[in-house]
């Protein structure tokens, strides 16, 4: 129902015509429980898309679908109108549990997805410092993720995702865990990030403040199995309404107090 | 089987209570040793027990006629090669064995079946096909530490969380990529189980292989003196065997605490 009326004209960045990633008539069953009924999506390129539904409803495994690490009982995942019958190498992952490595520093952590592409030792450590700068951690180069709070790993989590140059994230519930200050401050900084290297991005969350904050369109999902019952597309003046609430005077005045207190680090 | 205990470090009371525990413990070794003393010859008959004194005597003698050494050294050598071959074959194979739904589906069961199998059973086998000397010992040796090795990394490797090797899959990491920058270090604390273990048993196995089909080692020396009747050369073996496992359990365990100190950061739950 959404998929056919895909709202291009709106989206002046996403001219291509091929979408980045569609679901057609996906269904997937888990140890014999209907997870995903009859899924039809589309995500365009460059685009944000929000999946939003009641927790254990089949969010998580829609996104392990879009990264290929399962495979459809029914119907057809594809990715840049190719199906994906194996990882998507094309999208970076963040998982709801962080998957960083224990025992390697936030720096070799980070060069991790090089090291395997066989980048030479010097390139990937410039490539992980420039990262690491982006996302606020220098400093922590040769911390341990135990060594790290949350937040922090999980920026080391994004660094490590973005260093090999994704042209789709996939974020299940990323900041999920977060305190309520330093979710925020993600949310923004990942809204940059992603503007500024015009990713397509497909987000699980529960937190609708979230999702009308950075999505252009949001996907409303039922309970297990999850069926897609509404897609509502997120207008400027929807994400200045959270904008303003957020900016509340109570609301701004425990912030600020907040921020000053903790120098914003994650 | 598999568990990693994470060591505390201890001080002061704990200090003292380690020390009393300590010296408690010497008071019993020496009751022991008095008991055997002077029970043996009076209570006991000294021609099976022998006693304390003769056995120092006939270690002291097998130090002064320079046949300890070679047999100690055979022995520690013959350790360390069966050993080290268990490690080479049984790190490679949990590896492919855990990765691969397909292999592990049709060798485990093999695997499991030999395990339960007593190894000594095989002591005759390679006598025949290597003959009496220092390889049968070395084969019974690895072979008994393999499976400490095999199956605590294979068991640490399936309990590890799927996140690495999906990880590793979005990478696009080769299969050696994958098994040694990801799975491996993931399951180090259960290796590092499976390889102490395994040094332990790959002593077992060399002992025992000396035993039936050796003329050299600590085994041998036991086997010799228990054929001439001798109770002190059987007891001074036993001695020296019983030191040299205390030794590499105490060793290991100093390790072992090292190197969870080193990477304390392991989430092995």
């Amino acid at each position: 129902m959404l998929a056919d009326a895909p709202t291009t004209a709106k989206r002046d960045r996403t001219a291509r015509e091929q979408p980045t990633l569609e679901f057609h008539s996906v269904s997937r069953t888990l140890a014999s429980l209907p997870v995903l009924q009859s899924i039809e999506l589309e995500v365009e390129c460059g685009s944000f898309v929000a999946l939003v539904g009641p927790s254990g409803c089949g969010k998580t495994t829609l996104l392990n679908l879009a990264a290929g690490l399962a495979q459809p009982d029914e119907g057809v995942v594809l990715y840049n109108g190719v199906p994906l019958l194996k990882p998507n190498t094309n999208a970076g992952y963040l998982t709801q549990d962080d998957a960083l490595l224990p025992w390697r520093d936030v720096l070799s952590n980070i060069a991790l997805p090089l090291e395997v592409k066989k980048v030479d030792k010097a390139v990937r450590t410039k490539a992980a410092r420039r990262i690491i700068q982006k996302v606020g951690l220098v400093g922590f180069e040769h911390h341990r993720p135990a060594q790290l709070s949350g937040g922090m790993r999980k920026r080391v989590s994004l660094a490590r995702t973005l260093i090999y140059q994704p042209a789709t994230l996939l974020l299940d519930e990323p900041f999920g865990a977060l305190d309520a200050q330093t979710r925020m401050l993600m949310q923004n900084e990942l809204l940059e990030l992603t503007r500024e290297l015009g990713l397509t991005v497909l987000l699980v969350t529960h937190d609708i403040g979230e999702a009308i904050a950075m999505a252009d369109r949001i996907i409303l999902l039922t309970a297990r199995p999850a069926r897609i019952v509404e897609v509502v597309d997120v207008s400027e003046a929807d994400k200045r309404d959270i904008r303003e609430e957020r900016e509340h005077t109570l609301f701004s005045h425990i912030w600020n107090h907040l921020a000053e207190q903790s120098q914003i680090r994650g | 089987m598999a568990t990693v205990q994470t060591p505390r470090i201890t001080h002061g009371l704990k200090d003292r209570k380690a020390h009393s525990t300590l010296w408690r413990q010497s008071v019993v070794v020496g009751a022991i040793l008095l008991l055997w003393q002077f029970g043996s010859g009076t209570v006991l008959n000294s021609y099976y027990l022998s006693t304390p004194a003769a056995v120092v005597r006939q270690i002291g003698a097998w130090v002064a006629d320079g046949s300890l050494w070679p047999n100690l050294a055979a022995t520690l050598m013959t350790t360390a090669a069966g050993f080290a071959a268990a490690a080479i074959v049984a790190i490679p194979l949990a590896l492919l064995i855990s990765g691969s739904r397909f292999l592990d589906d049709v060798f485990s069961p093999f695997i499991f079946a030999a395990y339960s199998m007593p190894k000594i059973i095989l002591a005759p086998a390679l006598i025949l096909w290597l003959g009496i000397g220092r390889a049968p010992a070395i084969v019974l040796s690895a072979v008994t530490a393999f499976f400490l090795v095999f199956f605590n990394l294979y068991l640490g490797l399936k309990t590890i969380p799927g996140i690495y090797a999906d990880t590793a899959a979005l990478m696009d990491a080769s299969p050696l990529d994958t098994a040694f920058k990801f799975r491996l270090p993931a399951a180090a604390p259960y290796l590092a189980v499976g390889l102490s273990q395994g040094i332990i048993y790959a002593f077992h196995g060399t002992v025992v292989g000396e035993m039936t089909a050796s003329n050299t080692g600590i085994g041998y020396l036991i086997i010799f003196a228990g054929s001439k009747m001798d109770s002190t050369g059987v007891m001074a073996g036993i001695c020296i065997v019983a030191i040299l496992a205390v030794s590499m359990i105490y060793a290991l365990a100093r390790t072992q605490r090292f190197f969870n100190s080193d990477r304390g950061d392991f989430d092995v739950g």
